[in-house]
């Protein structure tokens, strides 16, 4: 009997457990299945963010000026580092920081810290070997600038997470960005990826941003600025070339300049695109639209007289001054001499009103619609405010500011025959239509072009100028600073603006020096780095040498050339 | 009897889907496995590229080649006056 009692209670022991083992079964494959599923499913798949590469920036003919390339990144995740003070210290050793600095880092109460971004790859390397858990490497996009300081100022920068923060980075940072992608992927349980269920939203790559400079013309703009810089002990420089036909920027400098690939410990102010965003007082090279627009409203002829007062003339109670007097000359020769008091008449005889609409028709007191971040307009006041005094003053170039880009623009419009347009720092695309607005009769602009030509003449303030095989033309500037309380002594801003050919210009150049020492003439300080960038850039745009302006006759080739000595010695 | 082939038939074709899953997933997991390769060789060759690419500007850079023309072929940029057009 004891015997059957114990095999029955067996049997109801093993009963129970397969009830019980089948119940949860039940339980957990069926009435709590969908529930679960879905929990393995949330801690298996994750979506992953896939970044997007910065588009390039290049130069018109396609060589880089910005490329991003990727580079890893070192990052922790605080909790789960478990690492002895030593081999702390050796990663702080392989980064390169302090091990009070990293363990700040590692307290953080984050998932995740960068602990240092966008390192060597050998770096990354020995992270990786040290083989701590909670550790790791991300690839990261940095971006480099192969021009350096060179195009700084017109390339910009981007930040550390590629958001463009300077110049055309900025200006063009949503063409560039392009778009993250977005996938779905399946991990196991230490979180390494098993596999992609999904690609949700593909990547797209940031485009390709095909500037409208030439590398080549920018190395010469910025050595030629940065010379006179550093030769006339100037503050500052720039410089704008431009094509009149496209009004594409074909080059721009400032000096000093900065290196955007290193950009800690260099100055804001040297970061500033002055050409672009800051307006001067332009001076004597804002003559020729006063005198344009006296020819256009029939005011004055080329060779209408007109009485300089041999260099001193009162206007109300206030004296205009000429540095070189002058007596009764005509219009022509008071551009080529650079006569203030010359400029003063003919501006004084012009109409408030249409005065402006014409110095407006040259884009001053506009932006010049580069899209540049910061672009000024300069200052032009509104004609109801002009008093004689100030038109007087206005014919010379003073009580009014002009960006050295606002004033390129303005001088294309006499380059090219009267014709206003819109400037680009991005290459126009070849059927792309760019309308332009003509703003002048083409007999004035060919008029004020002649006057031009006479300033680069052995005659005129100019002749520094002067090219070999090519007709220049252009103006000499020589501004002086404005500060508090009137204008300051020895303060100059010394400028020449031209273009050539002076028959069908290639390239509008525009010099500013600031601050240079003495001499601080335009015509002596600014015309020959005007000089210099046009002689390459005529050069680099092939623009062929004029045989009948050629001062010295070619030189006999030094060798013959090898194909035809062979070819004579076969006939022989 | 015909009941009997019916269930064997049937047997036979769940066997031989399970079989063709794992072997479909297998390969999945493979051709996922290949896909995770080459975009890794994509961004090798990426990077590659990026690095050769500022290797190129680092060398042709205007003011080196300036410098070496300069210093080991005794040659400038020509001047104006110094560029004539012999073209016919």
């Amino acid at each position: 009997m004891k015997t059957a009692w114990r095999g029955r209670f067996a049997q109801l022991l093993l009963l129970a457990g397969v009830v019980g083992i089948t119940a949860r079964l039940v339980a957990l494959q069926v009435v709590r299945a969908p529930e679960l599923q879905a929990e393995a499913r949330n801690q298996a798949v994750h979506q992953v963010r896939v970044p997007a590469i910065r588009g390039p920036i290049v130069d018109r003919d396609g060589a880089p000026l910005a490329v991003s390339t990727p580079v890893p990144s070192v990052y922790a995740s605080p909790p789960e580092i478990q690492a002895s003070p030593e081999k702390l210290r050796r990663l702080a050793d392989v980064l390169g920081m302090e091990a009070g600095a990293l363990h700040r880092r590692l307290a953080r109460d984050s998932p995740f810290v960068y602990l240092e971004r966008q390192v060597a790859p050998n770096v990354a390397e020995r992270v990786e070997g040290l083989g701590l858990p909670g550790l790791g490497t991300v690839r990261e996009s940095r971006r480099y600038y192969p021009a350096g300081p060179v195009a700084a100022h017109v390339v910009g920068f981007a930040g550390v997470d590629g958001g463009g923060l300077e110049g055309v980075e900025l200006a063009y940072d949503a063409t560039l960005t392009g778009r993250p992608g977005k996938r779905l992927v399946e991990r196991d349980a230490l979180g390494r990826d098993i596999r992609t269920l999904r690609v949700t939203q593909p990547v797209e790559r940031g485009q390709t941003l095909r500037l409208s400079i030439d590398t080549r013309l920018q190395y010469v703009t910025y050595q030629a600025v940065k010379k006179a810089v550093s030769q006339r002990d100037a503050k500052a420089g720039m410089a704008v070339v431009l094509d009149p036909d496209t009004g594409e920027v074909l080059a721009l400098a400032n000096v000093p300049s900065y290196n955007p690939n290193r950009l800690e410990g260099s100055r804001a102010a040297h970061r500033r695109n002055r050409a672009v965003t800051d307006a001067l007082e332009p001076g004597s090279i804002f003559k020729p639209f006063n005198v344009a627009a006296a020819l256009e409203e029939g005011l004055v002829q080329p060779s209408t007289v007109i009485n300089c007062e041999q260099g001193l003339m009162r206007v109300g109670n206030r004296r205009v001054h000429d540095p070189h007097p002058l007596g009764k000359v005509s219009v022509r020769k008071v551009i080529q001499k650079s006569s203030n008091i010359g400029a003063a008449k003919i501006a004084m005889q012009q109409d408030n009103g249409k005065l402006w609409r014409h110095l407006r028709d040259f884009g001053f007191g506009l932006k010049p619609g580069s899209g540049f971040p910061g672009e000024t307009r300069g200052i032009l006041h509104l004609p109801d405010q002009w008093q004689r005094f100030d038109r007087a003053t206005l014919g010379f170039g003073h009580g009014v500011a002009v960006s050295a880009l606002q004033m390129a623009r303005a001088y294309t419009v006499l380059a090219n025959g009267g014709v206003k347009r819109p400037i680009t720092l991005r290459r126009p695309d070849e059927d792309e239509a760019r309308a332009g607005e003509r703003v002048l009769t083409r007999e004035t602009a060919a008029e004020v072009k002649r006057m031009l030509d006479m300033v680069v003449s052995p005659e005129g303030t100019g002749s520094r100028a002067n090219l070999k095989g090519y007709r220049v033309a252009g103006k000499t500037g020589t501004a002086q600073k404005p500060g508090e309380g009137g204008y300051r002594e020895g303060k100059y801003v010394a400028s020449f603006a031209g273009f050539a050919p002076v028959a069908d210009p290639s390239l509008v150049t525009v010099v500013m020096l600031d601050e240079p020492s003495e001499p601080y003439y335009g015509g002596v300080v600014a015309a020959p780095v005007f000089r210099r960038i046009m002689a390459q850039g005529l050069r680099l745009r092939r623009v062929p040498p004029n045989p009948g302006h050629q001062a010295v006759p070619p030189p006999v080739p030094k060798r013959q050339a090898l194909g035809s000595v062979a070819k004579g010695e076969q006939q022989s | 009897m015909k009941a009997g082939v019916t269930v064997l038939v049937l047997a036979g074709l769940i066997l031989a889907s399970a079989l063709g899953l794992v072997w479909s997933r297998e390969q999945s997991r493979q051709l996922d496995v290949a896909v995770h390769e080459q975009r890794d060789r994509i961004q090798r060759l990426e990077t590659e590229w990026g690095r050769l690419q500022l290797e190129r500007a680092t060398l042709a850079a205007r003011s080196r080649v300036e410098r070496l023309a300069r210093e080991g072929f005794d040659m400038h940029s020509p001047d104006s006056g110094e560029i004539w057009d012999f073209r016919p």
